[in-house]
């Protein structure tokens, strides 16, 4: 709890920050912030009394802190701090200011913990709500662009929608359960026969989350949005959104509808389906950023693993899936902005020779790839090889083939980048690419943990 | 932690030398030195001087994963094979290479992928080494090739091998929480234990994962091309040492792994054998590509291999044994003739060329001994395993082996028949650019040949290795 008050007020004052001359003061007070607020969070591990409701971890029936929670609080704060500071040296034009920037990052940080924290749907709601609105803005920062216009657009008309879907849902559960609590929605789910209003509730939740997530056929929206937001916002979008999104999805399946079994064939057919678009239309984007997009989509397919196959490991699974995913992608879209920086260009071909231009940055970007697509012995392999794992001990076995054959077709698409890299040459009049220091920092420590998640992935999934 | 540390060496090698080197340092030279220290290191697990033979760390607990090693018999002759012949094959390079320290970097990586295949004792950490294996091998093909199509083919090489490994994958993860733990033991008692049916489906994923790697037919597609188009030092790890991933993977992680599984479609991986050896012997001997027709003869080759491992007798699994070896020494010594061939005359079509061995005897006789160890000439190292495939097969069907037989008389017409196109005849212009071998040549070849006959002749150190381990996976 303390850490999303102090979140909350840093957001004020970060505001108040960016009248100062010090450039930097907002830098260092945002990322002081986020590093208090991580260790805020962690003092609370193992914490967890359920029966007091007085305990710093449980508060008023709306937030809980347990280890999951502070689990994934931790990697939105690391994943938050890691944006903030690509920020930092960020080249690319930006029509707001930097602390206007920091604020809503910040603001999405506290969305983002509620969402991974709450016991009530209406905190639940607020959350969804305090990311969402922040991340459409963000979405627009080139106001002077007409694709960020577009993007930001499109993500608020479609977003607005989904909040109501979302609203809808949670009113029919409000109306068949009685209760917003979490565990009331859970007692009333092990009830023999549920009205059917509470059926159609879950539905449109699921639905909600869907869209959040980009999962099909709900995630038309991700391509448009993806390409035209700036490229920092969409690492943010296809990392931190997506992480709060994902594991608000998960804790409320596995509080209140555990005992139900009859959505997981839906979560089941959305996962293949989605599986599928997002890994066959990658194949044929040309534009880097807008195959991201795509293969964000495929991620969210295998994430929904989690979901339907639920069980004691599902948690962890999420967990060790989604820092190989958060970091791969930081690492790859940090790479993505310096050569859109320097070529002027998202396509396929800006990435032409970069293995000459800057072997360090290729071997990143290529470290990256790799691990999206599952190779080992990098992180994205065990997140692949935990979620394999839990849908084969529930004897999922035909879906789990079939993500194979999808990720089979997904080497195909990382590869391409890494062959541009490598393969092809660059125009002769190439220079060099100058790496600014924040983005060493940053694509250190992704490259660092990317390998070290691979070799030792038990340091992540023993936590929980 | 002797197995431990002959494993890591290489890729600890290979890192820092890919990273630290630069064009101005013998990157070739200081490879070399490496990959011999390791081969004579490997010697020290033949003899029985005290070395553990086998290693278990604990690596992901929860899940009851090791990061275990093992050396029986079999695997033993694995590693020396791979250890004797990373040598050579970084001996053959060209030594003025841009960005050699790269090249031979991976070559030493690659090497502790394909050793860690053939000692892991744990099934998660031999899908990790296997897929180990797999980067390197990618970039040393397609990256110092100089074939128009290289980017193509090697992804399709690529995408091929992962697309059966993945499959693998399920499988392992499926046999590992069936028995609650990913060790070799586990597997093996929780395989046997499954239903027919289970067995069936776990089989083809296991096995679809290897017949594309050694290839077997019909999933050899990505094989000729890929050969041809790699530089040749790609081809010969390919050929080499990484299709025995596929034999090694067949003999330890699936015949034992799913026995019902393998009795209910032994006769059908068998007729894809056969029908591969007639099919891609008959492609072979209508090459005019030298390069190609070795390429071509390697799958009828490893088709016999899998057909005598795939008869489940105890002369099959032996007779594979001496073949893997033996195979992986001809192919090189092949393979580096035809990049010999190829790099002083600027050809590698038959027809164009002819009379070399007017200019070169002493390559001529070197080709000679190795043409006849590759189509199994009694007292050459191809003949005693080929023998013992053979009948293996027999006890299998006659049939069958009357048909893998052809592999001996079609090898031996298009190899004679290759020989005679590039060795004798008239001396053209272009052969007769042709220069007799360098010192540094002779020391990759005149070995190898060597070797062809020494283990031709005195086969048996070989067999009383291995057949303890063969009877071990047999379960006789």
């Amino acid at each position: 709890m303390n850490s999303i008050i102090l979140l909350s007020l840093l957001t004020v004052i970060n505001l108040f920050a960016g009248f100062s001359k010090n450039k930097n003061l907002s830098f260092i007070l945002s990322f002081i912030g986020i590093a208090a607020s991580a260790i805020l969070l962690g003092i609370l591990w193992n914490g967890n009394d359920v029966t007091n409701i007085l305990a710093p971890n449980f508060i008023n029936h709306m937030l809980s802190f347990d280890n999951t929670t502070i689990v994934f609080g931790v990697l939105l704060c690391v994943n938050a701090s890691l944006i903030v500071l690509l920020l930092h040296s960020h080249e690319e034009p930006m029509d707001i200011p930097a602390a206007e920037f920091l604020t809503l990052v910040l603001t999405m940080l506290v969305g983002a913990l509620c969402m991974v924290s709450y016991t009530n749907l209406t905190m639940l709601f607020l959350g969804l709500e305090i990311l969402s609105i922040s991340a459409y803005i963000l979405a627009g920062a080139k106001k002077r662009d007409y694709r960020s216009n577009e993007a930001a657009l499109k993500y608020y008309l479609m977003g607005a929608f989904t909040t109501g879907v979302f609203l809808f849902g949670v009113a029919l559960i409000y109306g068949a359960t009685g209760s917003f609590d979490v565990t009331e929605i859970a007692k009333y789910a092990a009830l023999p026969n549920p009205q059917s209003i509470y059926y159609v509730g879950i539905i449109l939740l699921m639905i909600a989350f869907a869209f959040k997530i980009a999962a099909a056929p709900f995630h038309f929206w991700t391509p448009d949005v993806y390409t035209g937001a700036p490229t920092l916002v969409t690492a943010l979008m296809s990392t931190l959104i997506k992480t709060a999104a994902i594991v608000a999805f998960y804790r409320l399946f596995n509080t209140c509808f555990a005992g139900a079994t009859n959505w997981s064939m839906i979560l089941m057919i959305m996962a293949a389906i989605t599986m599928f678009i997002g890994n066959v239309t990658a194949i044929v984007q040309t534009n880097v950023k807008r195959m991201l997009a795509y293969s964000s989509i495929a991620h969210s397919g295998y994430l929904l693993f989690a979901l339907f196959a639920l069980g004691n490991n599902s948690g962890a699974s999420l967990l060790v899936y989604m820092a190989g995913y958060t970091f791969a992608s930081i690492l790859a879209f940090a790479g993505i902005i310096v050569v859109q920086h320097n070529m002027h260009s998202n396509d396929l071909n800006a990435f032409n020779g970069l293995g000459k231009r800057n072997p360090i940055l290729a071997v990143c970007i290529t470290i990256a790839m790799l691990s999206l697509a599952g190779i080992p012995p990098l992180a994205g392999f065990f997140g692949k090889f935990y979620i394999f794992t839990n849908a084969l001990k529930a004897d999922y076995v035909a879906i789990s083939l079939w993500a194979v054959l999808m990720s089979c077709v997904g080497v195909y698409y990382y590869l391409r980048i890494v062959i541009n890299m490598f393969f092809k040459s660059a125009e002769p009049d190439a220079k060099e690419f100058i790496l600014p220091a924040s983005y060493q920092i940053v694509m250190g420590i992704c490259l660092c943990l990317v390998v070290l998640l691979g070799v030792a992935p038990g340091i992540l999934s023993g936590l929980i | 932690m002797f197995l431990l540390t002959l494993i890591l060496v290489p890729l600890v090698a290979g890192v820092l030398l890919s990273l630290l080197g630069n064009d101005k340092l013998p990157s070739q030279r200081i490879a070399l030195i490496v990959s011999i220290a390791v081969f004579i290191a490997s010697l020290g697990l033949l003899g029985n001087f005290g070395l553990d033979q086998s290693t278990t760390l604990n690596w992901i607990p929860a899940l009851n994963i090791h990061f275990s090693l093992a050396a029986d018999g079999l695997s033993k002759l694995m590693i020396v094979l791979t250890t004797l012949l990373v040598p050579f094959i970084i001996a053959t390079g060209n030594s003025q290479n841009k960005n050699n320290h790269v090249l031979y970097g991976l070559i030493l990586m690659m090497q502790t992928g394909l050793l860690g295949v053939f000692t892991a004792s744990d099934g998660f950490l031999f899908y990790v080494f296997w897929e180990l294996a797999l980067i390197p091998i990618y970039f040393i093909a397609a990256f110092w090739s100089k074939d128009q199509n290289r980017i193509n083919i090697t992804l399709k090489f690529f995408i091929y091998t992962i697309f059966g490994s993945l499959f693998m994958l399920v499988a392992i993860i499926y046999l590992g929480l069936k028995g609650d733990s990913f060790s070799i033991e586990a597997i093996y008692a929780t395989g046997k234990a499954l239903p027919a049916a289970t067995q069936s489906w776990v089989f083809w994923c296991l096995f679809i994962a290897f017949a594309i790697k050694m290839p077997i037919f019909p999933f050899h597609t990505w094989q000729p091309n890929t050969y041809v188009a790699s530089s040749t030092q790609g081809t010969m790890l390919l050929s080499g040492i990484m299709l025995k991933m596929g034999i090694y993977g067949c003999m330890r992680w699936l015949l034992p792994v799913v026995p019902l599984g393998v009795k209910e479609w032994q006769t059908l991986v068998i007729v894809l054998c056969v029908i591969g050896i007639v099919y891609t012997s008959l492609i072979a001997m209508v090459q005019t590509d030298i390069k190609r027709m070795t390429a071509y003869s390697s799958i009828a080759h490893v088709g016999l291999i899998a057909a005598g491992i795939f008869a489940q007798t105890p002369e099959g699994m032996m007779g594979a044994s001496l073949q893997m070896l033996a195979h992986g020494i001809n192919v090189v010594a092949l393979f580096y003739i035809v990049a010999l061939i190829a790099r002083r005359t600027g050809t590698r079509t038959m027809a164009d060329l002819g009379g070399i061995a007017q200019q070169a005897p002493k390559f001529a006789t070197l080709f000679m001994v190795v043409m006849l160890g590759t189509i199994a000439l009694p007292l050459t190292n191809g003949f005693v395993g080929e023998f013992l495939l053979l009948s293996a097969v027999f006890s299998f069907s006659g049939v069958a082996m009357a048909f893998a037989g052809l592999t001996i008389i079609f090898g031996a017409i298009y190899m004679i028949n290759a020989y005679r196109a590039v060795m004798y005849g008239e001396l053209n212009p272009i052969s007769s650019k042709f220069t007799d071998l360098t010192t540094a040549e002779l020391m990759v070849l005149a070995p190898l040949a060597t070797l062809v006959i020494v283990l031709g002749v005195y086969p048996s150190p070989v067999i009383h290795l291995v057949e303890p381990a063969l009877k071990g996976l047999l379960g006789v």
